[in-house]
């Protein structure tokens, strides 16, 4: 069985003997998530969005989309994955049926671990089948992070493609100010003090509410021309509706990304600013708009919301499965003294809290200092400790790695390491963090901690992602 | 001038052919680093930390970068016994072997005919990982300066492959006193000594198993497969 990433704890995992999750053992992973793992690949997507901006319309308007759309897309299917992610849906649905608008249901209050949908969409023409992975948060939740750090950096940390969900009506009417600016710092800023590097990932600026907005007529006629903005309303007949070309929907999704964009740049406040810092971290920026609705709910029609026409809610899900590459976890190895004065290491926690934290940024394989070969791989259980003491040494281990990407090693001994000064004018100088037990230990070694019982562990993780930024910074 | 023909230890070290002895003979005498991957790659309790700790202490270990003309033995191991290399030779492989003391004289005798070479003659075999090209070129850089200053004699390629100026060497007397003498010269820094190695005869220590190490010995290794 593959190692399989836990939507819950977002760590690799051996799921063939038990499907409870590891760390929160509450939380069964779904049996089709497990063995349609390799067919349907997990699509990892955040959504970000300050409160009442519709986040939760917008997946309500998604998911009815998804089901109804397989006489366009033939062959393809959905499956809600698990019984947490059939009544979210079910009760995005009961409110839709309702002429009342659904109440935000997301907000600052919100900072416990959010729960990710599980949605399988399993043949979409042309883009294969994909899991779709969903964590709905409040742009807010990210100014807040002390209780949620953890499990908010292995989200992030995980997580390929975001959604910003943006209403600029909102933001123009917004009594405290907020701008898109605010929104995307607030996220960069937690992003940062997590020590996640955003290079690459995918950014799509969804403009939200799209039918408030004063967008070019170019702009205008593309939410609008939506042909399949009929899908979820009752008695739709598919026969009228035009066949699905993948390539020239793309296409055309991409022009309106460029015209966004310019859009952006010479109309939204600290627009400009906004596109300029995302593309300076090597973010992948696209934008799209919608409108989930189709027009305003606070109009007295009194028509329910099952009747509405919802305009280009496919387009940000579409750009989510073109973006998406194979998520390549950084490989971080783990490099364990032997000797009887570390011994204490392996016998309280701080070696697990360690493993458990880095695995939060990478796949963890463990070593110990003088053993050139692996003695855990990642997603297995943490060595014990030896049953005789090798030499401190590291150069073998070191001298197998062959690939150029960058790999962090995090060595934890309780003496000196014979061999460590042969890296210092390597490219290992900056891949390396020196963990020290003992008191007074001193490597001739750049990156390096003293360690005491009870110390924050959380630190070394920090350090160690520290090296990757600046790193990333100087290539 | 032929191309002398190379090939590279498992540890990724040169060794050079010598036509005389029908094999090719180690480059330099065995480093620490190449101990090194010996010692990781089949962890074994006999050669445990204690084990190579006691090794450093006889002789302290140097990094290829630190290497300079007053520390540059560091580099190579020693303080081994002759039974140990006789380990670290199994785990080269079919063919790799400890010299006998004839071997070893007709291999010094050949080369310190020969001219030394250029570094880049021992690529040939392949591409030499970062850590042994750094030290190969410290190390050929320091003998560069000492032979014509502590022998007062021009480099040769036995030199330059530290026949001389290195450390002394195990090698298999074949049924002399004691089965293991010593073949080579020592820096005079390192390890002060009368022995030369021209005259052809092993230093023969009393007892290399029982006795305490000894910090000059080292050793480097033939290898008949190709």
């Amino acid at each position: 069985m593959p190692r399989i990433i836990c939507p819950f704890c977002l760590k690799s995992h051996d799921f063939s003997r038990s499907l409870a999750c590891t760390e929160h053992p509450e939380d069964s992973v779904p049996i089709a998530y497990v063995n349609e793992y390799n067919q349907a690949p997990p699509l990892w997507l955040a959504l970000v969005g300050f409160s009442g901006v519709g986040k939760t319309c917008y997946l309500d308007a998604l998911a009815l989309t998804l089901e109804k759309i397989s006489p366009i897309w033939r062959g393809m299917f959905y499956r809600l994955l698990d019984q947490y992610t059939i009544d979210t849906v079910r009760l995005m649905h009961v409110q839709a049926a309702s002429v009342r608008p659904a109440k935000a249901t997301t907000g600052p209050a919100d900072v416990k671990p959010p729960r990710p949908l599980l949605i399988q969409v399993n043949k979409i023409p042309e883009a294969g089948s994909r899991c779709l992975v969903i964590y709905d948060t409040a742009g807010e939740v990210f100014g807040s992070l002390a209780e949620t750090e953890q499990y908010m950096t292995a989200v992030l940390n995980r997580v390929s493609t975001t959604w910003f969900l943006v209403s600029l009506q909102d933001l123009k009417k917004d009594a405290s100010g907020k701008t898109l600016m605010d929104l995307f710092n607030t996220y960069l800023t937690s992003t940062e003090r997590l020590g996640i590097d955003l290079t690459d990932r995918n950014l799509i600026v969804v403009y939200a509410k799209a039918d408030h907005e004063t967008f070019t007529p170019e702009i205008k006629r593309y939410l609008q021309s939506d042909p399949y903005n009929g899908l979820t309303v009752p008695d739709t007949n598919f026969g009228d509706l035009m066949p699905f070309n993948f390539k020239d929907y793309m296409n055309e999704m991409g022009q309106i990304s460029d015209l966004l964009e310019a859009y952006t740049h010479a109309q939204v406040d600290q627009g400009a600013a906004f596109i300029s810092i995302v593309k300076n971290k090597g973010i992948n920026l696209k934008f799209s708009l919608c409108s989930a609705l189709g027009q305003d709910i606070r109009s007295e029609s009194g028509q329910a919301q099952s009747h509405f026409r919802r305009y280009r809610v496919l387009d940000p899900f579409l750009w989510a499965i073109s973006l998406e590459r194979a998520y390549v976890a950084t490989p971080i190895g783990m490099i364990l003294d032997s000797a009887p004065e570390s011994q204490f290491i392996y016998d309280d926690k701080f070696l697990s809290t360690l493993k458990d934290r880095l695995s939060d940024y990478g796949d963890i394989t463990c070593y110990y200092l003088g053993q050139a070969r692996a003695v855990s791989a990642p997603g297995l259980k943490l060595p014990p400790f030896p049953r005789f003491a090798r030499s401190r040494l590291v150069g073998p281990v070191l001298d197998h790695e062959m690939s150029d990407q960058w790999r962090p090693f995090i060595i934890i001994t309780a003496g000196k390491i014979h061999d460590l000064n042969d890296f210092g004018g390597s490219r290992w100088r900056d891949q390396i963090f020196v963990v020290n037990l003992i008191e007074e230990l001193e490597q001739d070694w750049p990156h390096q901690m003293q360690y005491q019982s009870g110390d924050d562990v959380a630190i070394i993780a920090n350090l160690l992602m520290d090296l990757k930024l600046r790193g990333t910074d100087h290539a | 001038m032929p191309k002398p023909q190379i090939q590279l230890d498992p540890t990724g070290f040169p060794m050079i052919w010598v036509e005389e002895i029908e094999a090719y003979i180690h480059w330099l005498p065995v480093t620490k680093i190449q101990f090194e991957y010996f010692l990781c790659s089949a962890p074994d309790s006999r050669f445990d930390a204690a084990w190579y700790d006691k090794l450093l202490q006889v002789n302290e270990r140097v990094s290829p970068s630190e290497i300079r003309t007053g520390n540059y033995w560091g580099a190579f191991l020693t303080g081994i016994k002759p039974s140990e290399a006789e380990r670290f030779a199994r785990w080269c492989g079919q063919g790799y072997e400890l010299p006998s003391q004839e071997q070893w004289f007709s291999s010094y005798n050949s080369t310190k005919r020969l001219a030394p070479i250029a570094l880049e003659a021992l690529d040939s075999a392949g591409p030499i990982r970062e850590r042994c090209s750094r030290l190969l070129k410290q190390l050929d850089a320091v003998s560069r300066g000492e032979v014509p200053k502590v022998l007062g004699e021009q480099r040769t390629r036995a030199d330059q492959m530290f026949f001389r100026m290195g450390v002394m060497e195990w090698v298999d007397t074949k049924g002399q006193r004691s089965r293991w003498g010593g073949m080579g010269q020592t820096n005079p820094t390192f390890h002060g000594s009368l022995f030369v190695p021209d005259h052809g005869r092993a230093d023969l220590p009393i007892d290399p198993e029982k006795d305490d190490r000894l910090p000059h010995y080292g050793f480097r290794l033939i290898c008949r497969s190709e």
